[in-house]
């Protein structure tokens, strides 16, 4: 929940770090490092290379793509998840008085295709584009505390299977522009031959549709997202012929999204505002648990004895809800001739709201009898604060354009409130900073070990944000 | 380690590396609980109720079971044992009247354990650990009063009597249960929280299966002998608590439980063909588990229609929970083990070290363990506390668990103790920083459960301390004026000496060990001494620039392949536990597992 809500302000951090130009060369390194804690820790960085080459009405284009995203909680164990990839993608661009195509081919494998048909004048326009492949979605590892544990490291790989199709069709007439498009994108279950694996299988729908009007000497956008997504993940342990199922995980999520800009010269403006609702629900049916760790067990004596002696599975639901706005301004300074310098600086003002309501049931199995234990708990976080960013490009005008960008953002938050409800030890609640004060309330918790798991955030959470809420990408373009 | 922990752990510890003479002989030997008589009778297989008036008693008695283990689901084991004890009636009167029944017999037998807690000699043990345990909350602190019971019994012999007594109930629930075992067609059904459970052959093999477990387990704790009282009496344990050990009848108790001659780990006479019987009891527990391991593969087989409702469903598909190559998998395994029970199998550690392994040649071991801790002497109580190996001569008088800090605890012990009752005490020097000879001296006391502590300059003159009072200190309420007035100490000239003009202290490479014995080879000579052996080794160079820095010498522990030249076995393969071992494998197989594990040796 935590680190929902903290990704949503790095939606907010990106969003105010792209200053997107289109150059026919560009070399792009990024970094987002969100949190850096004894038990916990998010980090993300990206580096990309493109090129292109333009003749007559076809376009010829490459790209190659490093990135690597971790992540890692502790507890009495920890889960560490990472995704790095290195991706090569390539792909041709066709531009006809009626038709466009563009066909991508990228080292997932994955394939895109995108078609438009559009009048000469471009008044009216028309897309339609498919994909399809396999993405890795990265590796999970769970690695218990000794070396010693009954269960020892277990790796899971994660492989999706998507396709989707796009539609979208745009309209433009004099100063007006409509945009509106479709998505529909679906996984298939593939199963591979690994150990551990997750299984998805996955239907997502987008609908999106965006205002443009352009003033005498200003541009104004507005728009409107809905997503819906349904997913069920499966956790697979595979050995000889056999595959069996320790997780269960059906997840629904729905995304409203309302943002509206203003760009006038050198200066920018925007407003943003998100909901996301997200729920994990349980299932009561056998082999539907959300965790059933006996099965994940290698082939022993111990996982055979197990089921007779000491079988244990959890359910859980969950909900996850999300509010947050992000506003605010950019302004540009455009400084010198031959050497252009320009530096800008951007305040954005953030506030957030998010609650995770969490109820598990532990089943433990000895033989005949059945032991359940319920646990509730229910987390909240609200914040409110700044995101400054500072970013700089100097570029080279001439036959050969030269452009160098460096850019920094962090997070400043003014007043954080987090509260730690667990039905069996209390409430825990964080700091609340800045001109307001302490809005934690209730008993605290009883015992040090409930504070430490609590999550080292508590005890200057605004410090932490402050210290790991930080931002930073370089780019390099070339275009001649 | 604080000298209290480390005394301890060295005595105690220390007992399983010594096996010195002593001729104190033993005068009270504990009394064995009388060997169980087994009952003797057969089930019969299954057998259909027809008798309407019965078979209403069975179905009300299996409600009760349904309520026994939603009651042990939620480990509410009195409240198991009440409805137990009423159903174990009517499970009986069924038997009586169809005594081939196998409800009936698998309730009765679940009965049989879960009213256990009942049995008079059980139930007696338990309320008087109870009572023991409320007299230790309270403060009690004579271990006589704790460890004996009121009608003078030791606690030991009456958990042995308890262990003994349970025996007999766990025969007749086994010979129930290994009928029911028998007839692969017996299933029982219950429904549990909304869950409809089918219980067969899969679950009742394993059920059986540590029931023989819990007989060799009960008859391992019945068979040996753990009386650890000095004449009937643990007045011993009252010196390990309230002087960390430190005192001639400790040290002259422990040194003789480690005796050769000791009954202590022997086992009873009346107890010994049981006690060697014990690897048969694992045999059949093995033998059980395999029974219903193989009855889940057979039962996959036939699909997972007919498993639907067990605990546990096997087969290859998603919709099982362990497949019935990993159930023959742990069979093969299992087969491994149970021939480890009789004759010497091959074990693999987790480092890649072969052993091999004779377990019943450890319970035929029955006239004590003591005959194979490695060759060593005692020393007598008067040396323990001086230095004679693993320590240097400094001038600095170091605190940190050194033989002076030890000495001037001693004394101002015994000072404190003549003006009352001391429940805590413990002194620490702090020298770091101080000239040579000089140091803060803190005593932490408790007197007469007032908490007080008072800290002192110190400074030793000719080998004699003396106190100076500081203002750190803390008495609340309390007269401070017994530990503001503390006597000088002079101290032993084993701990202090005048070298060459010079005040020199005996500074122990690492921390204050009592010289309670030391390693010999086969014939006897010395190798080192426990001393000598936990403070490891420091170069002569070390010393000497420790003593111009004024700074503890670095000390490094001894390796393992020292080691092995300083501790020898009598006979390495323990009696034939380890058939084939020798010294070179031993310490080979040591250091492989040690470097896996990552202990620095």
């Amino acid at each position: 929940m935590r680190n929902t809500k903290k990704i949503s302000l790095v939606i907010g951090l990106a969003a105010n770090l792209s200053f997107a130009v289109s150059y026919s060369g560009l070399a792009d390194c990024g970094g987002l490092f969100l949190l850096h804690l004894s038990d916990k820790q998010f980090s993300a960085k990206s580096c990309s290379i493109k090129d292109s080459l333009t003749v007559d009405n076809y376009k010829v284009y490459g790209s190659f793509e490093h990135f690597a995203i971790q992540g890692r909680y502790t507890d009495k164990w920890s889960i560490k998840g990472l995704n790095r990839q290195n991706i090569a993608s390539a792909g041709f661009e066709g531009n006809y008085k009626y038709i466009s195509f563009d066909v991508n081919v990228s080292s997932h494998p994955f394939v895109k295709a995108t078609l438009s048909a559009h009048p000469k004048d471009s008044l009216f326009k028309v897309n339609a584009s498919f994909a399809g492949g396999a993405i890795d979605m990265g590796n999970m590892r769970w690695i218990p505390d000794q070396k010693t544990e009954m269960v020892g490291t277990i790796s899971v790989d994660w492989v999706s299977h998507v396709f989707y199709g796009k539609l979208s069709a745009e309209y433009n007439i004099r100063a007006h522009h409509i945009n509106l498009s479709g998505t529909y994108l679906k996984t298939s279950p593939h199963n591979p031959d690994k150990e551990y694996y997750v299984r998805d299988s996955a239907g997502a729908l987008i609908i999106s549709a965006n205002y443009g009007h352009d003033f005498s000497n200003s541009h104004l956008d507005a728009g409107y997202t809905f997503a819906n997504a349904n997913v069920s993940l499966y956790g697979i342990y595979h050995s000889d012929e056999s595959r069996k199922r320790f997780m269960y995980m059906p997840l629904d999520a729905t995304l409203h999204s309302l943002y509206t800009k203003w760009e006038r010269e050198q200066v920018h403006a925007h407003l943003e505002y998100f909901h996301m609702a997200g729920r994990l629900s349980s299932n009561p049916n056998r082999f539907f648990e959300t965790l059933a760790p006996n099965r994940a067990l290698p082939a022993s004596v111990i996982k055979s004895l197990s089921f007779s002696f000491l079988q244990k599975t959890f359910r859980v639901d969950a909900d996850l809800s999300t509010t947050a706005f992000l506003g605010g301004g950019s302004y540009r300074w455009n400084l010198g001739k031959r050497y252009v310098f320009t530096p800008t600086a951007g305040l954005d003002f953030f506030g957030i709201k998010g609650d995770l309501d969490i109820d598990k049931r532990t089943e433990t199995t000895r033989f005949a009898t059945v032991n359940t234990y319920k646990e509730k708990t229910f987390r909240e976080l609200s914040a409110i604060g700044t995101i400054l960013s500072l970013e700089c490009e100097i570029r080279k005008k001439g036959p050969v354009s030269l452009a160098l960008v460096y850019g920094v953002s962090q997070i400043i938050p003014f007043y954080i409130d987090y509260k730690d409800q667990n039905s069996n030890k209390g409430v825990n609640a964080g700091d609340g900073t800045g001109p307001s004060q302490q809005h934690g309330s209730g008993p605290q918790s009883g015992t040090q070990s409930d504070k430490d798991k609590a999550g080292s955030l508590e005890g200057g959470l605004s410090d932490l944000l402050f210290r790991n809420g930080f931002a930073t990408h370089l780019g390099i373009s070339v275009m001649f | 380690m604080k000298k209290t922990s480390k005394l301890i752990t060295l005595a105690i510890g220390a007992c399983s590396f010594m096996m010195g003479c002593s001729d104190s002989n033993p005068t009270n030997v504990a009394q064995p609980a009388d060997t169980p008589t087994s009952p003797n009778f057969n089930a019969f297989s299954c057998q259909e109720v027809t008798d309407a008036t019965v078979a209403a008693q069975l179905e009300s008695a299996k409600a009760s079971i349904k309520d026994v283990l939603e009651e042990l689901g939620d480990n509410n084991l009195k409240n198991a044992q009440t409805i137990s004890a009423q159903t174990k009636s009517t499970f009986k009167s069924v038997l009586d009247k169809y005594p081939a029944n196998c409800e009936a017999q698998l309730g009765y037998a679940l009965s049989i354990i879960t009213d256990l807690m009942n049995n008079t000699k059980i139930k007696s043990f338990i309320d008087t650990v109870t009572n023991k345990t409320n007299l230790a909350d309270m403060g009690v602190e004579d271990f006589n009063k704790l460890l004996i019971a009121g009608d003078g019994k030791h606690l030991t012999t009456m958990g042995q009597e308890a262990l003994a007594a349970a025996i007999p109930s766990l025969d007749s629930a086994i010979i129930y249960l290994k009928n029911i075992v028998g007839d692969d067609n017996f299933v029982c059904h219950y429904d549990l929280e909304n869950r409809k459970l089918e219980l067969d052959r899969g679950e009742f093999a394993p059920a059986l299966a540590t029931m023989f477990v819990a007989k060799a387990v009960l008859t391992f704790g019945a068979s040996l002998n753990i009386d650890i009282s000095s004449n009937g009496k643990y007045d011993w344990m009252a010196d390990a608590d309230e002087y960390d050990g430190d005192t001639k009848r400790f040290a002259d108790h422990i040194i003789s439980l480690m005796d050769k001659g000791s009954s202590f780990t022997t086992v009873y006479d009346n107890w010994k063909t049981r006690y060697r019987d014990i690897p048969n009891l694992l045999d059949s527990a093995i033998q059980f588990v395999e029974v219903g391991l193989q009855y889940g593969i057979d039962e996959s087989k036939k699909g997972i229609q007919t498993q639907l409702n067990d605990p546990y469903i096997v087969g290859d598909d998603e919709m099982a929970d362990v497949s019935a190559k990993d159930f023959q998998k742990a069979i093969d395994s299992l087969e491994q083990y149970r021939k480890a029970l009789h004759s010497g199998v091959e074990i693999t550690l987790p480092a890649g070290s072969k052993v091999t392994v004779n377990i019943a040649k450890f319970f035929e071991i029955t006239d004590g363990w003591q005959d194979y801790l490695p060759y060593h002497k005692t020393n007598d109580y008067s040396v323990w506390n001086i230095p004679a190996e693993g320590f240097y001569w400094a001038p600095q008088l170091w605190g940190g668990d050194t033989y002076a800090e030890f000495e001037i605890n001693k004394a101002v012990r015994a000072q404190i103790e003549k003006n009352g009752k001391l429940d805590y005490f413990y002194g620490d020097l702090y020298t770091r920083g101080y000239s040579a000879g000089t140091a803060e001296y803190c005593a932490d006391t408790e007197i007469n459960n007032d908490y007080m502590y008072q800290c002192f300059d110190v400074k030793a003159t000719n080998c004699t301390v003396t106190f100076t009072p500081t203002d750190n200190y803390y008495h609340g309420s309390d007269d401070i004026s017994i530990l503001k007035t503390l006597a000088p100490v002079t101290l032993n000239s084993s701990v202090c000496k005048i070298q060459d003009g010079v005040q020199v202290f005996a500074i122990p490479y690492d921390e204050y060990i009592p010289n309670a014995f030391y390693f010999t080879d086969p014939a006897g000579n010395k190798t080192i001494s426990i001393q000598g052996l936990l403070n490891g080794k420091v170069s002569d160079e070390s010393i000497t620039k420790a003593i111009e820095t004024n700074r503890k010498a670095k000390f490094y522990n001894y390796t393992l392949d020292e080691m092995q030249n300083f501790i020898f076995f009598p006979d390495i393969t323990v009696g034939g536990v380890f058939p084939g071992m020798t010294q070179e494998k031993f310490w080979q197989i040591f250091k492989t597992e040690s470097r896996s594990s990552g202990i620095d040796w």
